[in-house]
């Protein structure tokens, strides 16, 4: 397993991307094959490389079939296949000058080479896509991790038609990298037995490589790909569900310090999978920086692996974990006390200089900076709530622990495992079960969380922050994913930028915060006290959303040509009593025929040009002439009067009253 | 703590209010409010100028606003916009039209702009005044400190009217005894007013405010669409501020409208809230009943300008044109007494769904 359960050594396959040649294996996705052939950077943003992430893996086509949406595929959930071309958007197959010089500097190898200066990395294209099918399910299951797999199981029995869904090619979710508490099954074994009852439940369906993209009501916007004739396929499905379990589990957070999401700098769940499922470990030395014990049974399989861990540097004093305690016994150097500062690229050969510092409080002194191949990252936990909260659910962030719940309630939705908050497997796997009772009217059963005793098993620590002063420096992204809200990290200024900058903006030292947020950038933004508790659950509300483009169905008419009102049939409440209560409508007629403009006004004189001390207004055009709403004192036939507005001035006639004039 | 005016209100316009009552008219104020959160989507616009039919509101603009400048001097908060005011049917157009030729009477430019074939009519005022609320809510606070305003920074107090007719601030960490309150934007009314009393004064209006992601160039800044009310302002950096009422999914095609095709325009935020307005569009000022807050609104994108005006009315010191002109915006349940003030009512306007 240790060495890539997805993919299928025997069966090695190539296609390529943007031009480059990719090596893989059968079970690969584009973007495990892509990060295994060395290419680990997306492209960049201000000058600053990105890496290439799930999180910030780019929509791809397959050559030649660009001409419908539907042709966008994730790299992340889109199996590798012999033989295609894939591009990604926006790329051209000419060079030009910066790829002939990307080819001999090996640049091309080494990164997608996106600009995303010029093109922010978006959400993909299925999105805002139609959907191509409607499905109708008693119950739904999101996520296919140990929660959504339990779930799964007791519906099997209970209730008459399931789905579940999960993102990634394969259930199983982070049990595996998180390990079992005593007395608790190996949650591998747990994983198999609850697929191996799935298989045998012809009532559920288990949906991989599929996300779901958005809840609304007991409906789901469900995004799958799958592989037709060979050829992957991207399809939108409409889930009606008469429930809904969200089990979505818990993503890594990302440790704040300039440069933490260059290239080669890794999140831990992201690395898990990557070696775990696809044997794809960060080649050479690596560290490890974490808050976590989670960290500590990563390097253990790593280790296992034969992958090098060169150290691994916990922002915590004095952690203590079994995992801590198995890493020394397994020889993984490691030091508690230490969080990053920053990681930058040695340009010439593209390894990372990581620089640490003491973690407490002033205790700022560096220590020497470690040369290094790939630093795995680690910040803690945070529970995938945001379908929760597209449902209708709450998110309260917990003012001590900064830990984020999902609260309230939501009629036909339930939360399950992780996300809801369970830490043991046992726990998580008997929460997926009760979420099912509970939503299908049976008696929930009561759920035991197992727990060590924090003198045995220290709790995470604060998410580290190491936040530069220099904010040229690369910059502290605030989570993964594609918002690339950050601190720092802005270009140099040019010599016009001080006077022409935007001032809204520039009194801020974080960036793209006008961007979609993810609830990771807003947890850290409240890590960091930018904004009080009541504030972070109406700001997760109104920022932390599917970034979906502007829906533009209906069209507005144009009705009508300048100039041309409504006339006396309808004069605008906003005119009333203007002239005094007896105004009347009357035709007026110009010396030169001409007409005149709605708005113009009219005045008893020439020498008064003073818009309070006019005395009518002209309010449209009929077949009977030019009309005007006219002060009592001017409803005179033949009284000349004069007509002033923002294309000049005219003598008029006062010719008659209006005939159909309604009541002003 | 004795004051002679509370303040409240988390606007630019009750914040000014209070500076100006303190730093012009020299009395003791104290404003309690709290600046949304800069992540939060806008839920307002400050501009000097908007679609106004009244020929007074256009004078007191034009008087006020070099007052209003002059007394933010030095907190850099003001931006020189040319605002584009646009209009697709029969009574945006004449609206548009109306205003045009009483703004240009009274001196303003402005001038008609072809800006495309979907637009029936579009004019575009030059050298218009905005103010930029993000930074504007970073410094107020020590701008109302130098005025001499005391500060209380916070949405969370209580009213008590006592029988002596002095007002109690409590819940603040201390008791402020006020000769008079002022709820100063709507968040303050919905607050401290009755809802009975709201509902049979004033129209509650669903409101929505997006921020869109950086988009290309729009042909101008800002963007007025008279028959929806919807606003847009551009940012530096190409983001959306759009603030509408909601009446229905029309609203994000409108705002689409407006940048142009081959741009995606993708939600970076979203709020939804109420606006208070009175039943005739016109501005309202004055006590509810026997209730004694001076309540403010309806003032729309303008009244952060004609703050020196609502100061010297608070203080009597009004002109008798300001006094005439508030006397006539006094709030009544009766729109029979609120004669020949009414303005543009998008809401009211048929056929602008369709």
């Amino acid at each position: 397993m240790l060495y890539g359960h997805q993919v299928d050594l025997e069966h090695p396959l190539s296609f390529k991307l943007n031009g480059m040649e990719v090596n893989g294996f059968l079970g690969d996705t584009i973007l495990s094959a892509t990060i295994a052939g060395e290419t680990p950077g997306a492209g960049v943003r201000d000058g600053y490389e990105l890496a290439l992430d799930e999180t910030l893996a780019m929509p791809v086509e397959l050559v030649g079939d660009k001409t419908s949406p539907h042709a966008a595929l994730p790299m992340e959930r889109t199996p590798a296949v012999n033989g295609a071309e894939f591009v990604t958007p926006g790329y051209s197959s000419s060079l030009g000058l910066s790829g002939w010089v990307d080819r001999f500097t090996k640049q091309a190898r080494t990164s997608l080479n996106v600009d995303f200066s010029k093109r922010c990395p978006v959400p993909g294209p299925w999105f805002d896509l139609p959907c191509d099918e409607v499905l109708e399910v008693d119950l739904l299951i999101v996520g296919g991790g140990i929660a959504g797999l339990s779930a799964a199981v007791q519906a099997a029995s209970t209730v008459d038609s399931t789905l579940l869904v999960e993102r990634r090619p394969y259930c199983g979710g982070d049990a595996v990298l998180f390990g079992q508490l005593a007395n608790e099954s190996a949650p591998d074994a747990v994983i198999s037995s609850l697929k191996s009852k799935l298989a045998a439940a012809p009532n559920v369906s288990v949906f991989t490589h599929s996300e779901v993209l958005g809840i609304s009501g007991l409906y789901a916007r469900v995004h799958r790909v799958d592989v037709v004739d060979g050829r992957p396929r991207s399809r939108i499905l409409r889930v009606s569900a008469k429930k809904i379990i969200i089990a979505t589990g818990s993503s890594d957070r990302i440790p704040v310090f300039s440069g933490n999401r260059l290239p080669r700098v890794v999140g831990l769940s992201a690395a898990f999978h990557l070696g775990s499922a696809y044997g794809v470990w960060p080649s050479g030395a690596f560290a490890i920086v974490t808050n976590n014990n989670t960290a500590y049974r990563f390097a253990l399989l790593a280790n296992d692996a034969d992958a090098h861990v060169e150290k691994l540097m916990d922002s915590r004093l004095e952690p203590q974990s079994r995992f801590a305690e198995f890493a020394k016994a397994y020889g993984i150097r490691s030091e508690a006390g230490l969080r990053p500062k920053e990681v930058k690229q040695d340009p010439s050969s593209h390894r990372l200089d990581l620089q640490m510092e003491l973690a407490w409080e002033g205790g700022s002194s560096r220590i020497k900076p470690m040369q290094l191949e790939g630093v795995v990252v680690s910040g803690g936990w945070l529970p995938r709530l945001s379908l929760w909260q597209m449902a209708g659910g709450r998110i309260t962030p917990n003012e001590t622990s900064l830990a984020l719940s999902g609260t309230g309630e939501v009629e036909g939705v339930a939360l399950a495992g992780s996300c809801s908050g369970w830490h043991s497997n046992s726990a998580v796997m008997q929460s997926g079960a009760k979420a099912v009772q509970v939503l299908f009217g049976r008696k929930p059963s009561r759920i035991v969380d197992l727990h060590v005793d924090p003198a045995f098993e220290s709790p995470d620590g604060v998410l580290p922050f190491g936040l530069s002063q220099n904010l040229q420096e690369p910059p502290a992204f605030f989570d993964f994913g594609i918002s690339l809200a950050s601190h720092g990290g802005k270009p140099h200024p040019g010599f016009l930028d001080g006077l022409f900058g935007d001032r809204e903006a520039s009194r801020s030292d974080d960036n793209f915060t006008d961007r979609a947020l993810s609830l990771g950038d807003l947890s850290a933004m409240f890590a960091l006290g930018q904004f009080t508790r009541d504030e972070f659950e109406v700001i997760s509300r109104e920022r932390a959303i599917s970034p979906t483009s502007l829906r533009t169905s209906l069209q507005t008419t144009k009705e009508t040509e300048p100039g041309i009102g409504l006339g006396a049939a309808h004069l605008p409440e906003f005119l009333a009593g203007r002239f005094g209560a007896n105004a009347r409508v009357w035709t007026v007629a110009f010396s030169d025929h001409g007409q005149f403009e709605v708005g113009y006004l009219v005045y008893a004189s020439s020498d008064i040009a003073d818009p309070r001390q006019a005395l009518g207004v002209i309010v449209g055009q009929t077949g009977q002439g030019t009309l005007a709403l006219l002060s009592q004192s001017l409803c005179e036939p033949g009284r000349r009067v004069l007509v002033l507005g923002s294309r000049g001035h005219r003598a008029a006639t006062v010719l008659e009253e209006f005939t159909s004039q309604p009541k002003n | 703590m004795n004051v002679e005016f509370a303040v409240l209100g988390s606007t630019p316009m009750a914040a000014v209010l209070a500076g100006a009552l303190a730093k012009l008219h020299g009395r003791k104020v104290s404003w309690v409010g709290r600046f949304a959160h800069p992540l939060r989507p806008q839920r307002g616009f400050d501009m000097s100028v908007s679609p106004l039919t009244r020929p007074e509101t256009w004078q007191l603009l034009r008087e006020c606003t070099p007052e209003f400048t002059a007394l933010v001097d030095g907190m850099e908060v003001t931006e020189r916009v040319d605002p584009l005011f646009v209009a697709r049917q029969h009574h945006g157009v004449e609206l548009i039209s109306h205003m045009h030729n009483i703004a240009a009477g009274f001196g303003y430019s402005i001038e008609r702009q072809a800006i495309s074939d979907e637009y029936s009519l579009a004019v575009q005022f030059r050298d218009a005044v905005r103010v930029l609320r993000r930074p504007f809510a970073q410094l107020a606070q020590n701008w109302l400190t130098e005025c001499g305003v005391h500060v209380v920074p916070t949405n969370d107090v209580s009213i008590q009217q006592k029988k002596s007719g002095v007002l109690h601030l409590k819940g603040i960490g201390e008791t402020i005894v006020a000769q008079q309150v002022v709820l100063a934007d709507d968040d303050a009314i919905f607050l401290h007013a009755k809802p009975q009393q709201i509902a049979s004064y004033f129209s509650t209006v669903p409101t929505l405010g997006y921020l869109i992601e950086p988009v290309g160039e729009m042909k101008s800044s800002v963007v007025h669409d008279v028959e929806s009310g919807l606003t847009i302002y551009q940012r530096k950096n190409g983001a959306l501020d759009c603030v509408a009422p909601d009446l229905s999914q029309n609203i994000e095609s409108r705002i689409c409208s407006h940048v142009d095709r081959g741009n995606s325009v993708r939600l970076a935020g979203k709020t939804n809230f109420e606006v208070l307005r009175s039943k005739d569009g016109a501005a309202f000022v004055g006590e509810i009943g026997s209730a004694k807050p001076v309540l403010l609104g309806g003032f729309g994108a303008t009244g952060l300008f004609q703050t020196p005006a609502i100061a010297r009315l608070l203080t009597g010191n009004g002109t008798d044109f300001e006094k005439s002109y508030f006397e006539a915006r006094r709030i009544a349940k009766n729109l029979d007494v609120r004669t020949n003030i009414a303005e543009f009512l998008p809401l009211d306007v048929p056929g602008n769904l369709t």
